[in-house]
């Protein structure tokens, strides 16, 4: 519309779209729309994708956290806070049988003290956590025959229980033969050893704890034996007590792969003799059982005694035959997963729908001589099914470190409260 | 310029842009006033503005397609800019996650590399030059990448051929490959340390995203195997003179004269090399009556102990050392003041010999003649020396302060003295102290010479450098025929002085380093961590191994069974003992490599039976074939028609060990980006150690 002079209004001719401008204005128009659909569609993708990324982001970190407590704490083993999870405290005190679990305090049930206390005191008994070890204590060396077998001894260079036993006084009556000849004489009577400190320090650690933590607080450079055998033939029940050979749960190998489950020892190489932990664990994995329901084998309804006894075994994990073999029982790698790992979901409290699955998978055990912390985060999107894992080790606290961190009573220990470490 | 003004009174520049009704247009810049104030505005003023409005409409009946096009530019910029933000965001929420994944590696890795075992004990470690046996080699290294590159601690080097597809910031993945380094992917399973035997196959972990390498030198080592002589030597104190099983070499290996052991497998007494007098004790025959330890092992009767404890106390006798020492009854904890420190050793041998031979009586008497007493005759001697053995009765307080006596000196002596080599060390207290600090000297001149058995293929090694000059340096038990480092087994070193025997064959001390004091910028590295999607390479699991070193593939020591030396084939044939433990030797990917070629296999293709270290039903196997105890694909030879290629991996691996064949989506010709996710500082080694 326009004013003309006149000061009337009239129409000027004016024309209307044409049909191509309609058209590209129309298609300029969709391409307008378009874009900005397709620009909020990226966008609602990305704000959605991002989101789930960053859910799953929150809780991968709330399961490495989640693992990394396991790690420093041991909350999947034994809860302080939590008497229905400390079932590895339990302490079988039988006699002669005396065994627990790796949570079991050093206390008067189990590691009593007695004796004199200094360096080079052979009489002082029980866990004594001010001593270190030292290299030049000559009561921890070990002071058996290094070369003698525990299953097919003779003796031919003496009685070394002069030097070394478990015993004050042990009798020395045996006569020995090898291949059918006589050797020697017998000794006839008691004798009083040299050193009888670290056999015992040796039998009460791995009686308190098994055999996890036997080897954890052994020092590095340890010998694993004892010379005599206090029946120790890993059972509950009376033993068959023997002064006069090397200990058979220290030398001997019996079971599967490579000798490895009912003792200690295991047959690498065809060794029957006190030797370091090499050896014991090249074939071998000694984990630490816990008492839970999140192991498939549901170790949490097994008796106290199952519980604690599973802490002197190990497990063949090196050797084909056995480490793979998956047939019911005591076996290889299957059985030792089904009875160590504990798998737990971390949102079994409830979980929105949408949100994925979480679960930590976590196990300890010696193995190559090596402690190990085997961690796993899985999740699974709800959306897709994707399985994703993230499996690592890591250095953690040592059991030894997670017996100080817990009050004898119950708790967390502060500084100055007794521990399971030092009542 | 077209000017706008906004009821406001905001002004605005703008080009092209439409108008609304409650904006008004001037080209030619009015008083603001008339504008600002529609009422103050006069009839005409009025009129004037409704002309030139209708004027200025004329003019702007509609927008050009080419402002349109302006406008939809403008309109297109702002959108795909907005749009390009929110991809930033799923790239941090993805950075945020590797780097947790790298966190998580980085945390195993450095927990591997402190607590996994640092033995491999299937290897020879000793030869007369450092160059025909193994240790000595830089896969033996006590560097991170090194330790762990291996089939069961945890990493792997992907393979050359699509890292060199890789792109990343300042070009860094390049240039660690072209400085000799690799690029690392992350094994399949945790480091479990279980050998990887009988494990099972799992969801692949989703840490092998992630690529990483190690940036910055590794530092120069110390020795942890002398290849001349592998100290420390352990023994179990007491005990009789070293002897072990060997390879029947006289005059190859062995001295021509040596002393076999008893039957079974055959062995020598090689300690008498350092000290002839130690051979009596071992065994000797005099007017036909067998005396020392040997035959007291095959007799084993009262009479043969007592003969043992003879031939002990002659070599007590030739060292000086009297019954007022060895009889008293009060356990030893200290040398005898005045006892020479060049001459202690012979107090501890000379302990260790009669302690063991003592010890060995009390089988054959009862308790009550112990305590009586055991009469050992006098006037002993084996080889006409002149030196004869005194008589000495031995009573149980005797035998056991003697053994006391034993273990207090030789403990103290391996402390006081660990460049002293004249007495192996106690197995029963194994300390870190046992180990000297040895290191190779980079600023001599090396040693050189050619490699056994190779028709004088030429080859060289540094000259070692020890902390202090090694006092009574012996022989190696493996060849015990020949001086070390040309060096006799006696030469002790002038009190005080640095020097060493020769400088033929020993470095410079004032090279040696280990001990200096460093900063720590000297020995940080870093571990760089990338994410990548290698794995949707077309060839992600085709493409063959890293090529490898010859220091991956150990060797025989020399040997000439037989008297004819050992062809330089035969030796690398023919390690020792079992394959799968040689822990940080081989192709890292071994055991997940295919056995023959994957051409024209498709994706997914089942490959539980085409890889070495599976049993076939989707175990791993480590390299050990049930039931013989055998290797499997080991350098022997031994595996299949295509051992040496599978060996090597040649034709590729399961990399994420799924036993499946994985082809990716992405041809061999893209290059990708890797982008980095974190950096994390370690403190390199230079002296092998662990935690526990």
């Amino acid at each position: 519309m326009s004013i003309n002079g006149s000061g009337t209004t009239s129409r000027p001719a004016m024309r209307a779209f044409t049909l191509i401008e309609l058209m590209i204005a129309i298609s300029l128009g969709m391409l307008i729309v378009y874009t900005a659909t397709a620009g909020f569609r990226a966008a609602a993708q990305s704000v959605t994708l991002s989101n789930r990324m960053a859910l799953e982001n929150s809780l991968l970190r709330a399961g490495y956290f989640a693992a990394m407590q396991d790690a420093d704490w041991w909350l999947a083993w034994d809860d302080p806070d939590d008497s229905r999870n400390q079932r590895l405290r339990w302490f079988a005190n039988y006699q002669p049988w005396k065994r627990g679990g790796p949570f079991a305090p050093f206390d008067a049930r189990t590691f009593p003290r007695s004796g004199a206390v200094g360096l080079g005191t052979d009489s002082e008994r029980g866990w004594n956590p001010t001593n270190t070890w030292p290299a030049n204590d000559a009561r921890a060396w070990f002071n058996g025959n290094l070369v003698e077998q525990g299953q097919h001894t003779s003796h031919v260079f003496g009685h070394y229980e002069l030097f070394a036993h478990n015993k004050t006084t042990p009798n020395l009556t045996k006569t020995w033969s090898a291949g059918g000849t006589a050797i020697g004489v017998p000794f006839v009577g008691t004798v009083t050893p040299l050193r009888t400190w670290y056999g015992n320090q040796l039998e009460s650690l791995k009686n308190t704890m098994g055999y996890y933590g036997a080897v954890e607080y052994m020092p590095a450079n340890a010998i694993y034996g004892t010379v005599g055998d206090p029946g120790g033939d890993n059972a509950f029940g009376t033993g068959d007590d023997d002064d006069q050979r090397m200990s058979r749960e220290w030398c001997d190998p019996n079971g599967d792969g490579g000798g490895v489950q009912w003792r200690f020892a295991n047959d690498d190489g065809g060794t029957a003799w006190a030797r370091g932990i090499y050896r014991h664990t090249r074939d071998s994995t000694y984990p630490v059982v816990p008492a839970s329901r999140h192991t498939s084998a549901g170790t949490d309804r097994w008796t106290d005694e199952q519980v604690v006894a599973a802490q002197f075994r190990s497990w063949a994990t090196d050797r084909v035959g056995s480490a793979g073999n998956r047939d019911p029982g005591n076996h290889g790698i299957q059985d030792l997963t089904a009875k160590t790992v504990i798998s737990r979901s971390l949102l079994e409290n409830g979980r929105p729908s949408h949100w994925p699955d979480l679960t930590l998978e976590s196990m300890r055990y010696l193995s190559n001589s090596r402690f190990v912390t085997l961690l796993r985060i899985g999740w699974m999107s709800p959306l897709t099914g994707q399985q994703t894992v993230l499996s690592f080790t890591t250095i953690s606290t040592s059991l030894r470190g997670a017996r100080q961190q817990r009050r004898l009573t119950g708790g967390w220990a502060l500084p100055g409260d007794a521990t399971l470490d030092q009542p | 310029m077209v000017e706008i003004r906004q009821p406001c009174g905001v002004r605005r520049a703008a080009y092209g842009v439409a108008f609304t009704s409650y904006t008004e247009i001037r080209h030619d810049m009015p008083p603001t006033w008339a504008m600002e104030n529609p009422a103050r505005r006069t009839p005409h003023t009025a009129r004037l503005s409704r002309a030139r409005l209708s004027r200025a409409r004329l003019h702007s009946s509609g927008m050009t397609l080419f402002e349109v096009s302006i406008s939809l530019v403008i309109v297109a910029f702002g959108v795909i800019s907005a749009v390009m933000v929110f991809p930033s965001g799923i790239k941090a929420q993805q950075l945020a996650r590797f780097q947790v994944y790298a966190s998580a590696k980085a945390l195993e890795m450095i927990d591997s590399y402190n607590t996994s075992p640092t033995a491999n004990p299937s290897l020879e470690v000793e030869a007369p030059h450092a160059w025909d046996a193994s240790p000595s080699r830089c896969t033996m290294a006590f560097d991170l990448e090194r330790r762990l590159a291996s089939y069961r601690f945890g990493i792997m080097p992907l393979p050359v051929e699509i890292a060199r597809r890789l792109d990343s910031d300042g070009d860094e993945i390049q240039q660690v490959l072209n400085e000799g380094g690799y690029l690392y992917y992350s094994q399949p399973q945790a480091a479990t340390g279980f050998s990887d035997t009988g494990l099972s196959a799992a969801p692949p972990n989703d840490a092998q995203k992630l690529v990483f390498a190690v940036t910055g030198y590794a530092q120069s080592n110390a020795v942890p195997i002398l290849p001349q002589k592998s100290w420390p030597y352990y023994m179990p104190f007491p005990s009789p003179p070293s002897h072990g099983t060997h390879g029947n070499e006289r005059g190859f290996s062995e001295p021509v004269d040596s002393i076999e052991t008893w039957g079974g497998k055959r062995g020598i007494l090689w300690e008498d090399t350092f000290d002839p007098d130690m051979r009596p004790v071992f065994w000797c025959n005099v007017s036909g009556i067998e005396y020392g330890y040997r035959d007291h092992q095959r007799i084993h009767t009262l009479e043969s102990a007592k003969r043992y404890c003879q031939a002990a106390l002659w070599y007590c006798k030739r060292k000086g050392i009297t019954s007022l020492t060895y009889g008293s009854l009060t356990a030893l904890t200290e040398f005898p003041s005045g006892t020479l420190e060049a001459e202690r050793w012979k107090l501890v041998q000379a302990l260790r010999f009669l302690a063991h031979a003592t010890t060995s009586l009390t089988a054959y008497v009862n308790k009550t003649a112990l305590e009586t007493g055991i009469s050992i005759d006098g006037s002993f001697d084996p080889n006409a020396s002149g030196t004869t053995s005194d008589p000495f009765i031995v009573t149980l307080p005797v035998v056991q302060a003697l053994h006391a006596s034993t273990m207090n000196l030789t403990a103290l002596f391996a402390a006081c003295h660990p460049y002293d080599w004249a007495v192996p060390r106690p197995l029963q207290r194994a300390i870190m102290m046992d180990h000297p600090l040895i290191e190779y000297d980079l600023f001599t001149p090396p040693l050189s010479g050619s490699l056994f058995g190779a028709s004088g293929v030429a080859a060289q090694q540094w000259k070692p450098i020890p902390s202090q000059p090694i006092r009574h340096l012996g022989r190696g038990f493996q060849f015990s025929n020949q001086d070390v480092l040309g060096t006799s087994p006696t030469w002790a070193p002038t009190a005080g002085s640095t020097a060493l025997p020769n400088t033929t064959h020993w470095g410079n001390p004032a090279h040696f380093t280990l001990t200096k004091p460093f900063s720590p910028d000297e020995r940080c590295r870093q571990l760089v961590f990338w994410v990548v999607d290698w794995q949707s390479y077309a060839d992600v699991e085709t493409a063959p191994s890293a090529p490898l070193d010859a220091s991956r593939y150990p060797r025989g020591a020399p040997r000439a069974p037989g008297g004819t030396p050992a062809s330089f084939n035969s030796l690398m044939r023919d390690p020792p003992f079992f394959d799968w433990q040689q822990y940080i030797y081989r192709n890292p990917e071994k055991t997940l490599a295919f056995i023959e070629s994957m051409e024209g296999k498709p994706d997914g293709f089942d490959v539980r039976t085409k890889i070495i270290g599976s049993d076939g039903n989707g175990r791993t196997i480590n390299n050990e074939n049930i039931g013989n105890g055998n290797s499997r694909y080991d350098q022997l030879g031994r595996g299949g028609p295509n051992h040496k290629e599978a060996f090597i991996g040649l034709f590729g691996a399961d990399r994420n060990f799924n036993l499946k064949l994985d082809r990716g989506p992405v041809p061999a010709s893209v290059r990708l980006r890797a982008s980095s996710v974190a950096r994390f500082n370690f403190y390199d080694l230079r002296v092998p150690a662990s935690l526990r």
